[in-house]
């Protein structure tokens, strides 16, 4: 009677902390794999969900598991090693390396994108632009489960305005959604005119302009609180869609400027 | 949060459960009843919500309007009852899941949504948020028993601004909790994957279809396919199924579900309807978008014609399977891709 007891409170604890056990593997491998490529003077510099995590609130929604780095460098054999000794594959890739760690019946994916980010369901690429490693911050990462919320790592992130354009590049509902709360909850950190000098370069101004837009159409047409809902099971309150319309706003405005400018020039 | 009432708070509770019993108030009509300060109508708010023992639901126009409902005597009492079993030490520490576990028959329900998705998929980590099938005349119980200092449950849209550890979301199961359900390892029921993945394709968002996609790629083996061949059957949902199940078998080039599977399934679909799958809201307003730009090509130069135009075929990827399952599929290529692909499928580790 009192194994059984034992076993069932141990069976609990093991499943309660499953989901935090992957989130604590990936935040400390995180944490490694930044700290190794210093050392092998590799710039590496997180982008994708991770990234989008040290822009926003921790908040009740779904976090991502997988880890994207992007960097200059051609050749990372150098991180074979590192990559081995934790346990992830190594293959090359068209777009840099990949690997993969199984974790009981998960897995963590881990992507080193080299001078550009793909974006599969557009076929548009984000070319890494020339001051990114000098306005690269360590920023810290916080856990979003409850049972590991006291672990946290420091790592390079690239800047805001970068992270906002590769989620503003894609036609993925997730990544509108990350976008959505990076300007909800990061805005201020924003350097407008850094953000629209950079979509240039990748000649993705126009695009990113037309994504501004239709994110002001969905606000009116209501959609936005489906897409908030869906990803946090929660509701999109009225407050939310001012700030998000005002800020939008203030991004598309800001570019008219920068038009304007080069026209009277 | 213990399961019971001072003195002052019970009279109160007393006096308005007399007047509105099951009935929605708002704050007004409490002041007005009671004849209490502002100050003290809040409070007594507090404590009956902290408690569980009143549902607040907040307007879906302006989330600072609310209203309030109590929760009978009989269904506190039940509540009370349960606490009474729990050891003392362990009263306002146990997780949502404990609860569950500590629960077991003695109310029926069944988790299901994300969460209950994420049991069998292991792909997307889910948000906090709790949905939980259950028998409509339980609700107060519970909503009695599983509130506390970090759990709020609701019956309609989860409007909360303060930050909680857990919310729930009690939703009334249509069919026998009994038939829809089985219990996990851990000690606590979830919906049973068939079910789950009719829930999943009924709710029709692009999330749900990814969740769907990855339960029955994680579980192809271990799914009751007769049982999921009759359930999408008896819902209408055969058409969806048959598209989801070939797009997993095209973007894998390979025949991970069985093509015995497939065409049992497709016996059952007869002619063309006009389903339009999935009938994502967002997916249809893109497509609307897209489709009003075509309608004034002449505006567009060339570069921005070829974007549209790739767009535009976002959207129409599986002609074929559209074809013939007879439904308009709207469901992009990329979306199922990335889904095999993140689980290792096109890599060959399956």
């Amino acid at each position: 009677m009192l194994f059984a007891k034992l076993w069932k409170i141990w069976v609990l604890a093991l499943g309660r902390s499953e989901a935090s056990k992957i989130e604590e593997v990936g935040l400390k491998d995180l944490e490694r794999i930044d700290r190794e490529a210093k050392n092998f003077g590799v710039d590496l510099i997180l982008i994708g969900g991770y990234a989008v995590r040290a822009y926003t609130e921790p908040r009740s929604w779904r976090f991502t598991k997988d880890i994207d780095f992007i960097t200059t460098r051609r050749d990372l054999t150098a991180l074979r090693g590192v990559f081995q000794v934790l346990k992830y594959g190594f293959e090359q890739t068209d777009f840099g390396i990949k690997g993969s760690k199984k974790i009981n019946r998960e897995s963590i994916e881990l992507h080193i994108s080299v001078d550009k980010v793909m974006d599969w369901s557009t076929n548009l690429e984000y070319k890494l632009p020339e001051d990114i490693f000098t306005k690269v911050n360590r920023m810290n990462i916080r856990a979003s489960l409850e049972e590991s919320k006291d672990l946290k790592v420091s790592v390079m992130v690239a800047p805001i305005e970068d992270v906002l354009v590769m989620k503003l590049m894609t036609e993925r509902t997730r990544d509108h959604f990350d976008a959505i709360a990076i300007i909800l909850d990061s805005f201020e950190k924003v350097n407008i005119q850094r953000f629209w000098v950079n979509s240039k370069q990748s000649s993705l101004n126009q695009h990113v302009k037309n994504r501004l837009n239709s994110f002001l159409a969905t606000l009116k047409k209501g959609l936005t609180r489906k897409l908030w809902k869906e990803f946090t099971g929660r509701k999109f309150i009225r407050e939310q869609e001012v700030t998000l319309k005002q800020r939008i706003n203030k991004l598309l405005e800001k570019d008219l400027t920068v038009a304007k400018r080069k026209f009277a020039n | 949060m213990p399961k019971e009432m001072p003195e002052w708070l019970k009279k109160y509770y007393n006096r308005l459960w007399m007047r509105y019993e099951n009935q929605v108030f708002t704050f007004k009509d409490i002041t007005k009843e009671l004849g209490i300060s502002r100050a003290m109508t809040i409070k007594t708010l507090w404590e009956l919500e902290q408690r569980g023992f009143l549902n607040k639901e907040r307007s879906e126009i302006d989330y600072r309007a609310r209203t309030y409902r109590l929760i009978s005597p009989e269904d506190i009492s039940f509540a009370a009852g349960l606490y009474s079993l729990v050891e003392k030490e362990k009263i306002g520490k146990q997780s949502l899941i404990e609860k569950l576990v500590f629960i077991n028959d003695k109310l029926p329900y069944a988790l299901t949504g994300s969460y209950a998705a994420y049991y069998y998929h292991r792909y997307m980590v889910p948000a906090r948020v709790f949905e939980i099938k259950i028998d409509p005349q339980d609700e107060g119980k519970w909503i009695a028993f599983l509130t506390d200092e970090r759990t709020r449950i609701f019956i309609s849209e989860i409007i909360e601004t303060r930050k909680i550890s857990d919310y729930v979301k009690l939703l009334h199961s249509i069919r026998p909790i009994n038939s829809i359900r089985t219990k996990t390892e851990e000690g606590y029921y979830i919906e049973k994957p068939e079910f789950l993945v009719m829930e999943l394709l009924e709710r029709q968002t692009q999330t749900s279809t990814i969740e769907a996609i990855a339960i029955i790629l994680q579980n192809k083996d271990q799914l009751q396919w007769q049982d999921t061949i009759e359930l999408a059957k008896s819902l209408g949902f055969s058409r969806r199924l048959g598209f989801l199940l070939d797009a997993i078998n095209f973007e894998s080039s390979k025949p991970l579900v069985e093509a015995e599977i497939i065409q049992d399934i497709r016996s059952d679909v007869k002619g063309k309807s006009d389903e339009i799958f999935p009938r994502d809201e967002i997916f249809l307003s893109r497509l609307r978008e897209l489709r009003n730009k075509s309608s004034h090509q002449a505006l567009l130069t060339a570069k921005e014609l070829e974007e549209l135009t790739r767009m535009k075929e976002r959207f129409q990827g599986y002609r074929e399977l559209s074809e013939k399952w007879g439904i308009q599929a709207i469901l992009p290529r990329d979306v199922v891709r990335k889904v095999v692909e993140d689980l290792g499928v096109s890599l060959g580790k399956k």
